[in-house]
């Protein structure tokens, strides 16, 4: 017994010491890791800031003649027009500029572009290549960073030098603003001359800017509603060819166009698939419109909707697995939403008024739309959940909205009553927050435009 | 009996009489010098501790106020006029009018892929306040004038306090940074700040910057915390180096106080646009 209990106790003494000693290192470390007479660091949050364009620089690039020269100015002017016209930049007059293009080779000088107050800057330089090439490089700067952002070197044949300027113009954009840019694309719209009673409707293409523009169609068949392929340089389009409207594919690199199917009745607003496989429309047989899908591979079409309703306008959902339409089972034309199959049919716009023409945005967050109400029509988008409804476009009749490809500005077209009562009408951009809103310029009158996907 | 009852009376009244009025003061010392001491239950950092010399010249206001007037919204579609007016590319027009490119909007992931039945209940648009449609062009139109608050008003000083801490409030070192101070600060660099307008997801972006100063206030470090989502995301990184141009085109902060200047010298600014977005 007395042995057991010696050892318990010798046991015990060590183990209170063991305790006591780490007690005490604990405190020091405690002592030691304790913020110094905790002073915080002082943290400040900023919740405002300013929404306004960013002002940016956009220097000539430098050349060794005088060709280079007036080239790399004339490319800086198209870049700096493409930034501006985006209403996200302004960029800065060059009157104002202190620092030539040729001073700037290797670094520019960043105070003198920050008297300007340049938050960003462009600088560049173009050179002539053999074969009547031209290489043109140019870097971005952060200006009060004094960083460089992002650089870039293009060679194209000489007459190209305008894509150079849209492709140097996007890097900039998507470097600044995370976002994809949409300045390398073109524009499809239907050219529109002649009076009212013999309006002559011609297939027109143009790029974003309006340059290059050119007619694709003669003008001897009504065209309407031309859609562009996503991943190709196709259209598809309505034309009365043989006054029989029917859905027609047309190949801008090749010039060749073919009817899309041949259907017992009127096929109509057509619309290409994100993947560019499938084209989606209505087809109209006994004063009945459903919505048809056809496999362009294999030419075989589905139909997705059996209602005696009208249903039509539709389009995809970027991944492809919904489509949007518009319908007038209510008993007006309101935006519903379907699966791809068809299935699963559900309202998404419940407000006052006639919601027709949805498109998906390629972003995928927003459906553009029309929407008429007391006379007069809107452009407007809403979530594909239908909520956040916003108009940001309005007119006598505004209608038609195409999407940029990066999914922020929507292109549509607006008519305007003259005061004889002959109308004009253009074709506008607005970004879709509904600020800064543009005409685009076009030779004649232009309606239902269609935005490319970025130039392969 | 009865001039019993009236001394009773008397008695029970003067009671009254001195319970409601109190007991008149005998020595009628003069008080210790009156001070209304005017207590506030706030935290510690909303106190204002401003040394006086910061006070007086709280803003040399940057005239940046005056030019740049309220800039006019741009135009809302007009189609009646059926006047042909070309699109007015001009640069000027377009620089001001503040597209405001607007505050992206960007969409909260999920409405990506609605999948499934819609919600029930359409949420408030998160971005109403800064996107606009069409009828809030024109109602703003007429109605907005004297600017965006926010964005430009000075750090409210009001004269009661000013009084206050030039009379007596006792200045201390060893507290936060004022609310004055911080207001100051956070002035001189949200005027700077200009968002990558049409940021997507811009209410996730919450951007951290620790700058440092030197004495007299001018910037001499910023770096982004969150640098490794500057890498990843182009948003983010966007949104990120839009704070760091705001702190340096601040250059330097102006009317700190240099007795704090271990409070100031290093510091953490949070950039946290979501306010705009709700």
């Amino acid at each position: 017994m007395e042995p057991r209990k010696r050892n318990q106790t010798r046991a015990s003494i060590p183990f209170r010491a063991v305790v006591a000693g780490f007690a005490g290192i604990a405190v020091v470390l405690m002592a030691l890791a304790w913020p110094a007479p905790a002073r915080a660091i002082t943290e400040i949050d900023i919740t405002r800031g300013n929404v306004e364009p960013l002002p940016i620089a956009v220097s000539d690039l430098a050349g060794r003649s005088e060709v280079e020269r007036n080239l790399g100015a004339d490319i800086a002017e198209v870049v700096a027009a493409d930034l501006e016209r985006s209403g996200l930049f302004r960029p800065i007059d060059r009157r104002a500029f202190q620092q030539k293009p040729e001073d700037m080779q290797v670094m520019p000088r960043f105070v003198d572009w920050r008297q300007i107050n340049a938050q960003a800057l462009v600088t560049g330089n173009l050179t002539s290549q053999p074969d009547d090439q031209i290489k043109a490089e140019f870097r971005l700067w952060d200006v009060f960073a004094e960083k460089h952002m992002v650089g870039m070197a293009l060679s194209t044949p000489r007459e190209n030098w305008r894509r150079v300027a849209h492709l140097i113009a996007d890097a900039i954009y998507r470097r600044l603003t995370g976002e994809k840019g949409y300045f390398d694309t073109r524009i499809v719209y239907i050219a529109e001359t002649g009076p009212a009673d013999k309006r002559i409707k011609r297939l027109a293409i143009m790029d974003q800017d309006g340059a290059n523009h050119r007619f694709l169609t003669d003008g001897q068949h009504l065209v309407l509603t031309p859609r562009f392929s996503p991943t190709l340089q196709e259209i598809t389009y309505l034309s009365y060819f043989d006054n029989k409207p029917r859905v027609y594919i047309y190949n801008i690199d090749t010039g060749k166009q073919e009817v899309l199917g041949d259907f017992p009745g009127m096929t109509f607003a057509p619309r290409f698939s994100p993947d560019g496989n499938k084209v989606i429309m209505s087809l109209a047989t006994d004063g009945n419109s459903d919505i048809y899908v056809m496999d362009l591979r294999t030419r075989e079409a589905r139909r997705l909707t059996h209602h005696p309703a009208i249903e039509t306008g539709p389009s995809y959902s970027p991944d492809e697995s919904e489509i949007i339409f518009e319908s007038d089972r209510s008993g007006r034309q309101q935006i519903y939403i379907m699966n791809a199959d068809g299935g699963d049919v559900r309202r998404i716009s419940f407000g006052e008024g006639r919601y027709a023409t949805p498109v998906w945005s390629p972003r995928g967050d927003w459906i553009a739309f029309t929407k008429s109400l007391k006379g007069t029509f809107y452009i407007g988008v809403i979530r594909p959940d239908g909520s956040g409804e916003r108009l940001v476009a309005k007119g006598f009749l505004t209608e038609g909205p195409t999407w940029a490809p990066n999914g922020r500005v929507i292109m549509f077209f607006r008519e305007t009553r003259g005061s004889d009562g002959g109308g004009r009408v253009r074709l506008f951009s607005v970004d879709f927050t509904g600020m800064n809103e543009r005409e685009v310029i076009t030779p004649t009158d232009a309606s239902d435009p269609a935005w490319s996907p970025l130039i392969p | 009996m009865r001039q019993a009852a009236i001394i009773s009376a008397f008695g029970h009244l003067l009671l009254v009489a001195v319970g409601y009025f109190g007991i008149p003061a005998l020595r009628e010392e003069p008080l210790l010098s009156e001070r209304v001491i005017i207590v506030e239950m706030v935290a510690i950092t909303e106190e204002r501790n401003l040394p006086q010399t910061v006070i007086d010249d709280t803003e040399p206001e940057e005239p940046k106020t005056a030019e740049q007037p309220p800039p006019p919204p741009p135009e809302p579609p007009e189609p009646e006029p059926e006047v042909v007016t070309l699109p007015e590319p001009e640069p000027e027009l377009a620089a001001e009018p503040e597209p405001e490119p607007v505050e992206t909007v960007s969409l909260p992931k999920e409405v990506k892929r609605p999948r499934g039945k819609p919600k029930p209940k359409p949420k408030p648009d998160p971005f109403a306040d800064v996107l606009k449609s069409v009828e809030e062009l024109e109602k703003k139109r007429q109605t907005r004038e004297p600017d965006d608050d926010a964005k430009t008003t000075p750090p409210d000083i009001d004269p009661i306090e000013q009084a206050l801490a030039q009379a007596n409030t006792p200045f201390s070192d060893s507290i936060p940074l004022s609310m004055s101070e911080i207001d100051n600060i956070r002035y001189q660099i949200q005027r700077n700040w200009s968002l990558p307008a049409g940021a997507r997801d811009a209410q996730n972006m919450v951007v951290t910057l620790r700058i440092q100063l030197n004495p007299d206030g001018t910037v001499t470090g910023v770096s982004v915390l969150n640098e490794s989502r500057m890498r990843s995301d182009p948003f983010f990184r966007a949104m990120a180096e839009s704070t760091v141009r705001a702190v340096l085109k601040t250059d330097r902060i102006k009317n700190l106080s240099p007795e704090k200047y271990d409070l100031w010298r290093d510091m953490r600014i949070n950039f946290d646009p979501r306010e705009m977005f709700s």
